[in-house]
């Protein structure tokens, strides 16, 4: 990040943005829409938010020639205020997300601005920004970056009566292709449309297609805190760059300010056990004595991270989500306890298994495949599957031992929530395979999937069933007026009995197995394993 | 035993059987029977008594086991056929038996029966269930063999010889209790794997040279062939010499012709003919006669037919049978009864059998 600031101050910005496309989004015709897309709505997202209101959001793609597109966002946000419209769209980096210690979507990208800038440099033409805080007064204005002194450049402006209340904003793009598949930004508005329950979208594409993903629920997500970084798990490396910029004046109490859960009790404990003495400059710690203070800090024990930090979706809210955008015919939900990884990031996994219904990714008429879609604080990452940690965990699960196939009609969702979410790569979109990390994402699936397994098993049981008993009828006809003539009997008499006989014997077998479906509560042995070795590990009171 | 007797005992136990069944469907009991199990767990081979004896395990066909629903089915179909059968005094062949009830189930592009192996088994079920014979029934079974030599028959109102009828002989009928036996001049049954190797023996005469009788099953020996070998047995005193393929096939016909076999094990006193013998062909003929280069190789099948045989009680208490079929093993090969053609049309004619058969050159 530090590169960043560097080269902002080195390159003008248009060629700073030229250089850092890659690292900014903008690389590929395809991944630049749909970046441009995942900028707008998040801002739109977040303002909502921020402000209390339940989002509804309106997205168009409009083509207007060969690579060359209009994207409109509109969100029903509070509006921004006539002087800080520059501020908010206009100024790259500004209000950086870079050093808040709090989990949020924006950590991709470069924001809105990024787009009034891509569009700048592709068309040459401003964004359009059109605002209201609902006291009818409309405000409109012609946006673009003056690209010497990184500063907005507001042109023709009006204000003008009407009913609205939030934001649209227009960009013109050039360079850039609307393709369906993965990719796309139908995908990613899908995508986003389910980790936001709690949103409406309006989406409108370049084929003129409209799509609406209705709201699921009617509650906002909470919003999360800031925090600061948890004591377990940080390296030798993290500390020294936490000390290299802490306001503290002594390594003891850098220990206590800058991080959750060391008392000043603790930071004693620590200095007792150390080598050297404490209370010297944070700045000055050596790469030893740091390394000293990290295993001192292995051995001993911190209450947990506080998680009022991390907001995840909520089990409730997935599973209306997934319900309304998917329609399952079962579904498993799971969200994990909070846990850290290295440099003491809470962290906390939320899995969703959907089967059935819209579940899975259609291939042909007749088949379909397994669906994965990743999000990190909830948002989609369509790109870089193949490097995420993610995957790999999916990857690890032997799902053959919940009955669960290649070709099996099922999507598998799966959120990231993060203060910090440490990406891989330049595209951000994908994360570090941080065995913590893993971990819980394995430990996850495998719980949800044995959720799927046991409903799948029952069902093919059911099916069998089924077909048994209609085997059954197949043949009661002719046995019955077999035995009629040899009894010299009524064959009615004995069909109607045998029916009976056969139902009541079907019942019967679905009872047992129900009893014995209830009673099996295996757990995996892997599972129990690494639950274990979990609560060896976090013995954190 | 006279067929208006024959028939009552016979309608009188299907309508046991019907009543039976239907007695437990009205007590809400799923419908099932009893039969006889024959497997090869439960054969008794008592070296006394040689010949396969069922032993004591019965099995029980219930319509509520799934793996069984549609053979419970069919076995109550054929019993109410058979019933029609005796009723109406008419008899049907195996084949018939299976179009007269074959057609397709409700909701189902399966039909009672898929082919004639599924209706003969039932048959054999209900035969060894209700302890009826198939005849009784008034089902029988395709003829397939035929005999030829010096004996003079009679069946249904026609007398007539078994020699003199060209290269042929008499075709052996699937029912053959209403044969009477009027002259015979021989002095053994040669009963013969292959009907080539009969065709060989009748153009060479053997029938007079040797004065025997000359029979064949055409490859495994029909139950009409059995059950009249049986009857000329007992009935003309008549040794039953057997001469088949020196190969496990071959040595599995001589083991059901001598002991029974597993399927009919409850019909054994029927059919087996315990003090059968065996001319040929064996392993040591290969050496003693020559025949090495008209061996053939043993395949897969075979050598796991040889396997299988060598845990057959009646093969493996009998030292002379385990050597051969381990020599058989040893060389991995097979001898044809034709491969004698090798020497001479005539040789199995004019040297093969006489010496042996003089020299009383048997397996037991």
């Amino acid at each position: 990040m530090n590169d960043i600031h560097k080269g902002f101050r080195e390159y003008s910005i248009a060629e700073f943005f030229k250089k850092n496309r890659q690292m900014l989004g903008y690389s590929g015709k395809i991944k630049s829409l749909t970046t441009a897309v995942h900028e707008y709505v998040t801002n739109a997202l977040d303002a909502c938010e921020e402000a209390g209101i339940l989002p509804d959001i309106f997205v168009k793609i409009e083509q207007l020639g060969n690579e060359h597109y209009k994207l409109i966002v509109e969100d029903n946000g509070p509006g921004i205020p006539k002087k800080l419209v520059g501020k908010a769209f206009g100024s790259m980096l500004a209000g950086t997300k870079f050093h808040r210690f709090q989990q949020a979507r924006g950590q991709q990208g470069i924001g809105a601005a990024g787009v009034v800038m891509f569009s700048q440099i592709t068309t040459g033409k401003p964004t359009k920004v059109v605002t209201s805080k609902g006291n009818g007064v409309i405000y409109e204005c012609l946006l673009s970056i003056d690209v010497k002194t990184n500063t907005p450049k507001i042109e023709a402006e009006k204000e003008y009566p009407g009913e609205m209340r939030g934001v649209r904003i227009e960009s013109e793009l050039k360079g850039v292709k609307y393709q369906k598949g993965d990719y796309s930004p139908d995908e990613y508005i899908r995508r986003t449309a389910l980790v936001n329950p709690h949103a409406k979208i309006t989406y409108i594409n370049p084929n003129n297609l409209t799509t609406i993903y209705d709201r699921a629920v009617e509650k906002l997500p909470k919003v999360p805190k800031p925090t600061k970084p948890h004591p377990k798990g940080l390296t030798t490396d993290d500390l020294l760059g936490y000390a290299s910029i802490t306001k503290s004046r002594t390594v003891k109490s850098f220990l206590v300010n800058d991080f959750t859960r060391v008392s000043s009790a603790k930071a004693e404990e620590i200095a007792k056990k150390v080598s050297f003495d404490m209370n010297k400059r944070p700045q000055d710690l050596t790469w030893e004595e740091a390394e000293e203070i990290i295993k001192v800090i292995q051995e001993m024990s911190f209450i947990a991270p506080p998680t009022d930090c991390l907001i995840p979706i909520g089990k409730e809210q997935l599973e209306k989500a997934v319900e309304n955008i998917l329609e399952p015919e079962f579904k498993a939900i799971i969200t994990r306890p909070p846990a850290i990884y290295r440099g003491g990031v809470p962290f906390i996994v939320e899995v969703a298994l959907s089967y059935g219904g819209k579940s899975g990714k259609q291939i042909s008429q007749e088949e379909s495949k397994i669906e994965l879609m990743r999000f990190a604080n909830r948002v989609p990452l369509l790109f870089d599957a193949g490097a995420c940690a993610i995957t790999k965990a999916v990857q690890s699960v032997e799902w053959k031992r919940y009955k669960i196939r290649e070709d099996t009609p099922m999507s598998i969702l799966i959120n990231f929530t993060s203060i910090y979410v440490p990406y891989t790569g330049a595209g951000k979109e994908s994360i570090a395979d941080e065995e913590e990390i893993l971990k819980e994402i394995k430990l996850a699936l495998m719980d949800a999937g044995r959720k799927l397994g046991t409903y799948l098993s029952g069902r093919r049981r059911k099916e069998e069933r089924e077909k048994r008993l209609k085997e059954f009828m197949k043949y009661i006809p002719e046995t019955a007026k077999s035995i009629a003539k040899l009894a010299g009997k009524d064959p009615k008499e004995i069909e109607e009995k045998l029916k009976q006989i056969v139902f009541e014997k079907y019942e019967e077998t679905e009872k047992e197995e129900t009893k014995e479906e209830n009673e099996k509560t295996e757990v995996d042995e892997e599972e129990k394993e690494i639950e274990e070795n979990r609560l060896k590990e976090g013995e954190e009171e | 035993m006279k067929g208006v007797e024959s028939d009552k005992i016979a309608l009188k136990r299907l309508k046991e059987f019907g009543q039976s069944l239907y007695e437990q469907i009205k007590n809400n009991k799923p419908p099932s029977f009893k039969m006889p199990t024959r497997t090869k767990a439960n054969i008794d081979f008592i070296e006394g008594d040689r010949r396969l004896k069922l032993g004591e395990r019965m099995s029980t066909r219930s319509f509520l086991n799934y793996s069984h629903t549609r053979k419970f089915m069919q076995s109550v179909m054929v019993a109410a056929a058979c019933e029609d059968y005796i009723k109406s005094g008419r008899t049907v062949g195996k084949r018939e038996l299976y179009y007269n009830l074959k057609h397709s189930l409700p909701n189902s592009k399966q039909n009672t029966f898929e082919d004639d192996t599924e209706s003969g088994a039932v048959l054999n079920d209900l035969e060894a269930s209700l302890n009826v014979l198939r005849e009784q029934f008034h089902v029988i079974a395709k003829g397939r063999g035929s005999i030829y030599g010096d004996l003079d028959l009679r069946q249904a109102g026609d007398e007539f010889s078994c020699k003199g009828l060209g290269r042929g002989g008499w075709v052996i009928p699937g029912y053959t209790e209403d044969v009477e036996f009027l002259n015979h001049n021989a002095e053994f049954i040669l009963a013969i794997e292959n009907d080539a190797m009969m065709g060989r023996l009748i153009e060479e005469k053997v029938w007079k040279k040797l004065n025997c009788l000359l029979v064949t099953g055409e490859g495994m020996f029909p139950r009409g062939v059995r059950r009249f070998i049986k009857r000329m047995h007992e009935e003309l005193k008549l040794p039953v010499i057997a001469f088949v393929d020196g190969d496990p096939w071959g040595f599995y016909i001589y083991s059901v012709l001598k002991y029974g076999s597993i399927q009919l094990a409850h019909l054994s006193d029927r059919y087996a003919v315990p003090d059968a013998k065996y001319v040929g062909m064996t392993m040591d003929d290969i050496d003693e006669y020559g025949l090495q280069n008209v061996t053939e190789k043993l395949k897969d099948v075979d050598k796991k037919k040889i396997k299988e045989e060598m845990e057959y009680p009646w093969f493996k208490h009998s030292k002379e049978w385990m050597n051969q079929l381990k020599k058989m093993l040893e060389k991995g090969v097979r001898l044809e009864q034709q491969a004698l053609a090798n020497k001479s049309l005539s040789f199995v004619a004019e040297k093969y059998l006489p010496e042996k058969i003089e020299a009383g050159k048997f397996l037991p």
